[in-house]
């Protein structure tokens, strides 16, 4: 057969060049070609093709063309695209070819169609009825002509109309059509993934296909499968093990292989499955470490391919559970890469060894000699990575070596993006590690005027914040604050038209706030260095704007130099420039004022924002009562300015109540807020704003800052020393520089690279070695940013102080409505410590839980006397608690046991301890329980969670510290959870770290997924209040969903099936209608409306939240398809 | 220029090489899909010649004209500045791009930072010697004459930017199949109707 193949695929090419049918189809091409090689000018080919355009035109109207010259038309219509004109004419055409024409036009008609038309195309729409016709064909051609068309542009709203055709695809008796339809169905799965929900048991069927094409194919579904739930496809290790198994074996057919590999993509993509599932999970990664080890061994051939496999193979190797042969065996793998003389191979090895050394970081040691030379390539794509590398190493001791290096390589540098990659990282470096002030200073001086003016906005706004901030000494913020002023007046003092904005802006900010500490120079001085820079042209407005607030900060004295500066800019051209140069007119002029608006040395907090602008509440109903419209955000404007605009077809909608029901809707999210963020009125109310709200929240936090940081100058300066004094340098040196020791010669420039090579890895290898579990945590940063606070309270700037009832605007009332309810759990004070249901009602929930959770070290008795609950089984009988799941719930606290609460999860286990969870629903939050046992015979002391998850807001309400637990006892621990925006899963992630020996600390890593259905609360309404509601809401959805059949009353069935799945509050049902309500936590409700038709279930899915109706269909689906 | 959505620069130990999925994923400012496709394999392969005319694109995300253009534009310069012996791979935004001369022809293609360079070239390897065994001795006037030829056996070797079919044999069975149907029908139609 595959002679008989091979032989026609030869002769192919000489039947083209000879007289048949297809050369003739293609010599108006050829000749199009060939007249656009001869041309000598861009003008002439635009001629060219321009008369070329206008006879296809001709040609595609007329009524005498067949579908033969059609098809020869498209062919040239392609090509002209292709060199980037414009043939848009043709689109429809392509369509009708593919429609009408033969199997050969269909084939080119698609083509240009996939060609032509992008997702999303209003055209494509016209193409439904044929891809329809086609996919049911039993020409197999037409078929996967079809499919490959649905794969490439189909968008997400026109792939129910396809989809069950596809899905039956998947029973096919060709495999090339099996293949293709796993493969549209996995590209569904990336635009749709909801609708595809329901076919999950068909790709199991796929995996196991007996063609190993077809099974390939399903691996790219179940990728993206695992990646999002590891846990749901445990059960499916096994047999990608198998697969990999055979595939080694060499057991797959072979035209599989690949310059004699066998199936290398087939390998990696098994590989990076395996790598996902065996992340944190013991025992999972044992079932892959055989076959892992065989991949490593089999990789031996000298070709590109076996280097992509084992780049993978390493990979996996490193993210699974470890296993010291394995990492011993990856290590020396790497040290082949980056040892290769090819240099494809080299840059593959600094990429492993990049994702490699932040689970070890010795391995950078060995190949330090590789690295530099690296550093100092011709090639500017290795040195970038090489960068990437010394990011990932970069410590206290080294840091000052790497951010020249970076820098360096950023001032040769002037791709945008590269550069605004590298200075972000630079700038996390310097803050983090940086060894002392003029060091730090400095090095963001060049971040500033190197990142320009590309530098992502929060560049710029952390440096503030962490002068403006400060730390708990005041002297030492006092001294950075004094550096930087000194070092900006400098800067200012030489040329300043080449600075970026974002620059001087920070430049007149700092000098505005903290030029009065700097003593010795003279305020005429900044003022006129200031003054000088209004006066150049290349200042922007912006910039403009910053100088000036900062000029009305500078105090009184200097009243004749304001003076002049304002009346000069009171004529200027820009709104906001003259308004701000009045306020400088009379605050200057009126020194009380001046101290009443912008106090000296007042702290922070000190300043209340009244960002619902409360006092213009008067103004605002005065001007109602004249008849005024009400306000409306502009996202509100532009939604009614559609609504006018579009065709309602939606037969729910009266057109009546939409605007008065959407109006009411506004008003309560407080439109005054609105005004404030978008309004231009400086800079100053903002940036105090925002340092306000930190500092509160973040009070206690301390910032190391003092002197046992500071590094001796020695090291950072090795370089330049003639010869590194061994004594000085940590043993690690030591043996890197005996091992570069049997260079023949030692060059002076050598000595160079090693000199670089010990103030770049300079410790490195102390206490690397135990950082292979529990990753590495990261070394407290040298300027611990203090964390943001939470977006809600940033807006109201919520002071522990300002509990006046005019800064929770309405705006957030929800969010202090959630927090509020925290606090009946709230660990409280020392009064209730010994209590064992704390019950106490303090005033500010979150706020205070923080600091009890800062201050932990402090007064850890209070917690262990009044946050845990010590149980201590009465006889020891079982020896493994973890599963004795019945017995932990027991466990509740008293106060919990009556809420509804899931099955207690076993999370994770180590010899010592074991972690287990239980979810408990709560109206208004998720609460986590985590129950601590300990499975040895001794006391475990030290016990500290810490759980971490992105998209949620968590709160640690009691119980993350344990001071010791005894013997074969369980602890339990709260943690209250919050989500904000739907998402169809999360996952958490935490560790646990104890010490079973004092000084001796053990992490254990666990994690956990939750999914929105955790947080979905029924909403209990009324029709008439559904009616309503339904009418103010904005975002829907709709889609058809399976009926459960197998009862007499479908609808009810299925309705009370999603009720019990998912805590919806079914409203009403009336006939073949229902209508359901629930909502996520006590925040954005979301509104069901159900109609049965045939056999399916009509759903209509409307909330203010623009993702939550996706989310709840997605589970709606999961709910019935379980069923 | 500033239509690009840069994405957010790394925030250092948050990008490892295996990342969670669940924020939003965008290109360019589309949005794509409501999650992160991490290894989705290649965004786009183009071919052009030592001069930069370009031969053949593929984009495997819908992206607009306008930006297909500047890409193209972005990418012939790039690669056809690479001096001799420098490695097959280019940072460029957030992305990698792999590509590889053959004869007069660079074949280009662009993947996300996460995935593995070297399969890339592979990948296009692959390709070449596919477009090798069909044309026979292929050369760059073989896909300027009969460039949509080189799309379809594109399409049977690649779909929406994964691997379809790594079998040589495959891809050749399913592209013959179609053309010999071609050729007959071809014969069948020209025939003179009595």
């Amino acid at each position: 057969m595959s002679d008989v193949v091979e032989k026609t695929l030869t002769a192919l090419p000489g039947l083209f060049d000879s007289q048949t049918g297809a050369a003739k189809i293609t010599n108006r091409l050829r000749q199009l070609v060939k007249s656009i090689t001869e041309l000598t000018s861009k003008h002439e080919e635009e001629n060219l093709i321009k008369q070329e355009l206008c006879a296809m035109k001709e040609q595609v109207s007329s009524p005498n063309t067949s579908m033969k010259q059609m098809r020869e038309i498209m062919v040239r219509a392609m090509y002209c695209e292709m060199l980037g004109y414009d043939a848009s004419f043709t689109y429809i055409h392509a369509i009708k070819l593919a429609q009408q024409g033969g199997v050969l036009e269909k084939r080119v008609g698609y083509l240009a169609v996939s060609l032509f038309l992008n997702e999303g195309h209003e055209l494509l729409l016209l193409l439904v009825n044929t891809v329809l016709k086609d996919l049911q064909s039993t020409n197999l051609i037409e078929a996967c002509m079809a499919l490959t068309v649905v794969a490439q542009v189909f968008p997400k709203d026109m792939i129910p109309a396809v989809l069950p055709l596809v899905e039956d695809k998947l029973s096919h008796p060709k495999e090339i059509i099996r293949r293709k339809a796993v493969l549209a169905l996995y590209k569904f799965y990336l635009i749709a993934p909801n609708q595809v929900q329901h076919i999950h048991g068909k790709f199991r069927k796929a995996l196991s296909d007996r063609d190993p094409g077809v099974m390939a194919s399903s691996l790219h579904i179940y990728l993206q499968l695992i990646r999002e739930s590891p846990d749901s496809y445990k059960d499916l290790t096994g047999s990608f093990v198998t697969i990999l198994k055979q595939v080694l074996g060499g057991k797959l057919p072979v035209d599989f292989n690949y310059h004699s590999v066998p199936a290398p993509w087939l390998q990696i993509q098994l590989l990076r499955i395996l790598s996902l599932l065996g992340k944190e999970d013991q025992s999972t990664s044992e079932l892959m470490y055989e076959v892992l080890d065989e991949s490593l061994r089999r990789a031996e051939m000298n070709h590109n391919i076996t280097y992509a496999i084992l780049y993978e193979c390493v990979k996996a190797v490193y993210t699974i559970h470890p296993k010291v042969e394995l990492l011993e065996k990856a290590a020396r793998c790497i040290g082949n890469f980056v040892l290769s003389p090819k240099i494809n191979l080299k840059y593959l090895g600094l990429k492993a060894l990049t994702y490699v050394v932040q689970h070890d970081a010795k391995l950078a040691l060995q190949h330090q000699m590789t690295i530099i030379e690296c550093l100092d390539h011709s090639d500017f794509t290795i040195k970038r990575e090489t960068l990437e590398l010394l990011f990932r190493i970069t410590n206290a001791q080294n840091v000052t070596v790497i951010v020249e290096k970076m820098l360096d390589f950023l001032r040769g540098c002037n791709d945008e993006h590269t550069i605004i990659h590298l200075v972000g990282k630079v700038s996390e470096l310097a803050e983090k590690f940086a060894p002392d002030n003029s060091w730090f200073i400095q090095t963001m001086n060049c971040v500033f005027s190197i990142g320009g003016d590309l530098l992502q906005q929060d560049v710029p706004n952390n440096f503030l914040r962490l002068l403006a901030e400060g730390s708990e000494s005041k002297e030492e913020d006092d001294q950075l604050r004094l550096y930087a002023v000194e070092s900006y007046l400098t800067v200012l003092k030489g040329h300043t038209s080449h600075l970026p904005q974002c620059f001087l802006q920070v430049m007149s900010w700092v000098l505005g706030e903290y030029a009065h500490l700097q003593g010795s120079v003279d305020r005429r001085e900044v003022i006129r260095l200031l003054t000088q820079l209004l006066d150049q042209r290349s200042v922007s407005s912006e910039t403009r704007v910053w100088i000036l607030s900062a000029l009305t900060k500078i105090p009184e004295g200097q009243t004749d130099l304001i003076l002049d500066l304002a009346e000069r800019l009171a004529s200027s051209q820009d709104t906001v420039l003259r308004q701000q140069a009045q306020e400088l007119q009379h605050l200057s002029q009126d020194s009380q004022l001046h101290e009443w608006v912008l106090p000296r040395g007042a702290p922070w907090d000190a300043i209340e924002v009244d960002s619902s602008l409360s006092f213009l509440d008067g103004f605002v109903s005065e001007a109602l009562a004249a008849g005024a419209a009400p306000y409306k955000p502009p996202h509100q404007r532009q939604e009614e300015l559609c609504e006018d605009r579009a065709l309602n077809l939606e037969p729910y909608s009266f057109s009546l109540p939409v605007s008065l029901s959407s109006c009411s809707i506004t008003d309560r999210q407080s439109p005054t807020l609105l005004s404030v963020s978008s309004g231009l009125s400086g800079n100053s109310t903002e940036l105090s704003q925002k340092a306000g709200s930190s500092t509160l929240i973040l009070e206690g936090v301390k910032r190391v800052w003092g002197k046992d940081g500071y590094l001796p100058q020695k090291e950072a300066t090795a370089p330049l020393v003639d010869e590194p004094s061994a004594a000085v340098q940590p043993p690690v040196q030591q043996e890197a520089a005996e091992r570069t020791e049997p260079r023949p010669e030692l060059s002076t420039r050598n000595q160079d690279k090693q000199q670089l090579a010990s103030s770049l890895f300079v410790g490195l290898g102390v206490g690397s070695s135990v950082s292979l579990l529990g990753k590495s945590e990261a070394p407290p940063p040298r300027f611990r940013k203090k964390p943001r606070p939470h977006e809600s309270s940033s807006s109201s700037g919520t002071s522990e102080k300002s509990s006046d009832s005019s800064c929770r605007s309405s705006h957030n009332t929800t969010d202090s409505f959630l927090y509020g309810s925290f606090l009946e759990e709230e660990p409280a004070t020392s009064k209730s410590a010994f209590d064992h249901t704390p019950k106490s009602t303090t005033a500010n929930g979150l706020s205070q839980n923080k600091d009890t959770k800062e201050d932990k070290h402090t007064n850890t008795s209070q917690i262990f006397g009044g946050d845990m609950v010590i149980v201590r089984p009465s006889t020891i009988q079982d020896k493994h608690p973890p599963s004795e799941s019945s017995d932990l719930t027991a466990l509740l606290p008293a106060d919990l046991k009556d809420l509804p609460h899931s099955d207690v999860i076993s999370l994770t286990s180590d010899p010592s301890l074991s972690l287990s969870s239980c979810r408990l629903f709560r109206d208004e939050a998720l609460l986590l329980l985590i129950f601590i046992s300990n499975c040895t015979e001794t006391v475990i002391k030290d016990i500290a969670v810490q759980l971490t998850c992105e998209e949620l807001k968590t709160a640690s309400l009691r119980g993350n510290i344990v001071d010791c637990l005894e013997a074969r006892s369980t602890s339990v621990c709260h943690y209250a959870l919050l989500m904000d925006d739907p998402h169809t899963n999360v996952s958490f992630t935490g560790t646990v770290s104890y010490q079973t020996q004092p000084g001796h600390t053990n992490t254990l890593p666990f994690s956990g997924t939750l999914s929105t259905a955790d947080f979905i609360r029924p909403l209990v309404l009324t029709t008439e209040e559904y009616g309503k509601l339904w009418l103010s809401l904005s975002h829907d959805v709709k889609q058809n969903l399976k009926l459960l059949t197998d009862a007499g009353d479908p609808l009810r069935t299925t309705l009370n099936a999603l009720k019990d799945a998912l805590q919806l509050h079914v409203v009403d049902i009336i006939g073949s209608e229902g209508i359901v309500a629930c909502r996520l936590l006590s925040s954005a409700p979301c509104l069901l409306h159900c109609r049965v038709s045939g056999a399916a279930l009509v759903m209509w899915l409307r909330s203010p939240h623009p993702a939550l109706p996706d989310c709840i269909l997605y589970h709606c689906q999961r709910a019935l398809a379980h069923r | 220029m500033r239509s690009f959505s840069l994405h957010t620069v790394g925030k250092g130990s948050d990008d490892s090489g295996l990342d969670q999925p669940g924020s939003e994923y965008k290109f360019f400012g589309y949005q794509y899909s409501f999650r992160i496709s991490y290894f989705k394999m290649m965004h786009f392969l183009l071919l052009f010649s030592r001069q930069g005319k370009l031969r053949l694109q593929k984009w495997f995300l819908p992206l607009p004209e306008r930006e297909r253009k500047k890409i193209v534009k972005d990418m012939t310069t790039m690669v056809l500045a690479r001096k001799p012996r420098t490695c097959n791979f280019l940072h460029w935004k957030d992305l990698k791009v792999v590509y590889k001369r053959y004869a007069s022809l660079y074949f280009c293609c662009a993947l996300e930072d996460q995935d593995n360079e070297l399969m890339a070239l592979e990948t296009l390897h692959r390709y070449v010697e596919l477009l090798d065994k069909y044309f026979g001795n292929v050369c760059e006037l073989d896909i300027i004459f009969n460039f949509e030829k080189a799309y379809f056996i594109l399409d049977e070797f690649l779909m929406g930017g994964e691997i379809q079919e790594t079998s040589k044999q495959s891809v050749a069975r399913s592209i013959e199949a179609s053309d010999m149907l071609q050729e007959t029908m071809e014969e069948y139609m020209s025939k003179p109707a009595f």
